[in-house]
């Protein structure tokens, strides 16, 4: 889990100040996208690590995409504080009794997760590829786009997974894992002795 | 008139246990979440019955089995079967018992049925965890020299994965060798530097284990084991993901041997460009042993008729034998027609340890 408790905070992508300015996004976004290709370019494993530079890329390229254009980075910032306020919200009502409120709110959590990830790790992460200056800056064109749609859509399952992980458990009671029994049962499975 | 015979009574709480408990010794998530549902037929509210034929499937057929009685003895311990009730009684999406889930999914990776242990662990949020013990410890195994144990860890650990970007919903990753066995195969091997089966083994073993095991933080594990238990190693593996091996090496064998006398024909066909072949004065190929040719690809592949394109030969032998995709390739007999030949190195200690040199 990283430190935006998985809701990707653009600012952070771009490194940007509490109260930056449109020139610290234009500035921080090309001297990153610089950074990135030219490490790209000098990894002798780029190939390999393709999924992962082609993901830093996309995140640079919606980062400058959102936050560049001063009402559609207030709207994300909004919606990113909703979601979370929505998450608070749920975990405070969990454990007090009323099992259909709990289960209500955690409906519309999950809702408005599903369709924050979905809006900002992905459709707008893809629009972003097809702005001209994005273009310009990362080289991205439609062989990146047709990849992007598969590590993206990957990306944006695992971020719902990392929240859920540490969110209250609501399909199953919350389970007392005894590592060590965990560790034997490997074992045992590893000996490959089925029992009737 | 008389009076219809009477119905005896069930008793629905030892018919609920017998399920549960049936689903948790087979490993069956899908049952057992089926008998939480809204739809379950053992909940007051549901107007399903569960003392209906239709529910037969939900019922061991015998319960003197250990793995059964264990299981059964979970479902009965007085706070899990409290809590499971509670559940049952409760409006809304019910929670599952930790114990009973978890039970679940040892048993379904006991019984190799590991899209259900990952379900179940993924559910508990332990998938993860869970899959880099295995890893771990299969690890330890292979460095210790014991193969078939690293082999099983590995299957099972790969049995584990889930699939996040499958859509709508993450779900267990499954076996798609079919999918992706044409790849391997994507240029058309006009040199031997070209042709994958014909590389020395520490290349072929790389891209074996690429293939066989196509996530990095798999095959790049192994990446520090020995030459020779790398060869162990994926030999091993691919007899593991294929019970059906031993068959199939002995197919091997006669297309190899069939193919071997056609090798000139081949060398000739090779040396010219596609397009050259269909001008030149002598053609390099007698129409007539055209037909006997089309059988090897088809002998391979088990495919029903000999007039597929090479693709299909490579997707049907790879789903039957997902290793087989690794010591054939494609072969030219004209501009627009190509087969499947197989194609090993003599001196391929891989190849050998898969019977596969005649």
């Amino acid at each position: 889990m990283t430190g935006d408790m998985g809701y990707t905070d653009y600012r952070e992508v771009l490194a940007l100040p509490e109260n930056y300015k449109p020139a610290d996004v234009i500035r921080n976004y090309k001297k990153r996208m610089k950074q990135l290709l030219i490490e790209i370019s000098e990894n002798r494993q780029a190939d390999d690590r393709r999924d992962h530079y082609l993901l830093l890329m996309a995140q640079l390229n919606a980062a400058f995409y959102i936050l560049r254009d001063r009402q559609r980075g207030e709207t994300y910032l909004l919606e990113r504080n909703e979601v979370m306020r929505m998450e608070e919200e749920w975990r405070t009502a969990t454990g007090k009794g009323d099992a259909g409120e709990e289960d209500v709110l955690r409906r519309k959590y999950d809702q408005a997760l599903r369709n924050f990830l979905a809006k900002y790790m992905e459709e707008f992460v893809l629009e972003a590829g097809r702005d001209p200056e994005c273009v310009e800056n990362s080289g991205w064109d439609s062989v990146h786009e047709r990849l992007a749609g598969r590590i993206l859509r990957q990306y944006r399952q695992q971020r719902y997974h990392e929240i859920h992980e540490r969110l209250p458990y609501f399909e199953v009671s919350a389970p007392d894992i005894d590592w060590e029994t965990r560790s034997s049962f490997v074992e045992e499975l590893l000996e490959g002795s089925i029992p009737e | 008139m008389s009076n219809p015979p009477e119905t005896p009574a069930q008793d629905y709480e030892a018919l609920l246990d017998e399920c549960l408990a049936y689903a948790v010794a087979e490993g069956d998530i899908v049952n057992f979440r089926l008998l939480f549902m809204p739809a379950s037929p053992f909940r007051k509210d549901s107007p399903e019955d569960a003392s209906t034929p239709k529910y037969d499937y939900l019922f061991p057929e015998t319960t003197d089995t250990p793995r059964y009685r264990e299981a059964l003895s979970l479902i009965q311990q007085e706070d899990i079967s409290r809590f499971i009730r509670e559940q049952l009684d409760r409006k809304g999406p019910p929670k599952l018992p930790w114990q009973a889930v978890l039970a679940l999914g040892d048993n379904a990776a006991r019984l190799g049925k590991y899209t259900a242990a990952a379900q179940a662990y993924e559910l508990l949020r332990v998938r993860r965890r869970i899959q880099d013990i295995v890893l771990d410890k299969a690890d330890e195994r292979l460095n210790r020299g014991e193969i078939a144990a690293a082999v099983r860890g590995y299957t099972i650990a790969l049995g584990l994965q889930y699939d996040y970007a499958a859509f709508p919903e993450p779900l267990p990753a499954v076996p798609d060798y079919q999918e992706r066995a044409p790849a391997l195969h994507s240029v058309y091997p006009a040199s031997t530097e070209q042709t994958l089966s014909l590389q020395e083994d520490a290349v072929l073993c790389k891209a074996a284990l690429n293939y066989l095991l196509p996530y990095a933080e798999f095959s790049g594990r192994l990446e520090q084991a020995a030459p020779e238990t790398r060869i162990q190693f994926t030999a091993a593996l691919i007899r593991g993901l294929d019970h059906d091996w031993a068959a199939f090496a002995e197919v091997f064998r006669k297309a190899a041997q069939l193919t071997a006398n056609y090798q000139p024909v081949f060398d000739k066909l090779n040396a010219f460009r596609p397009d050259i072949i269909e001008v030149l004065a002598e053609p390099p190929l007698d129409p007539a042993i055209l037909p006997e040719l089309r059988t090897i690809p088809q002998m391979l592949s088990r495919a029903s008729a000999a007039n597929h394109e090479w693709w299909h030969y490579i997707k049907t032998m790879a789903y039957h034998h997902p290793g087989a995709a690794l010591f054939v390739s494609r072969q030219r007999l004209s501009a627009t027609e190509e087969i499947v030949v197989p194609r090993i190195r003599p001196d391929s200690a891989l190849a050998k340890a898969l019977e596969l040199a005649g």
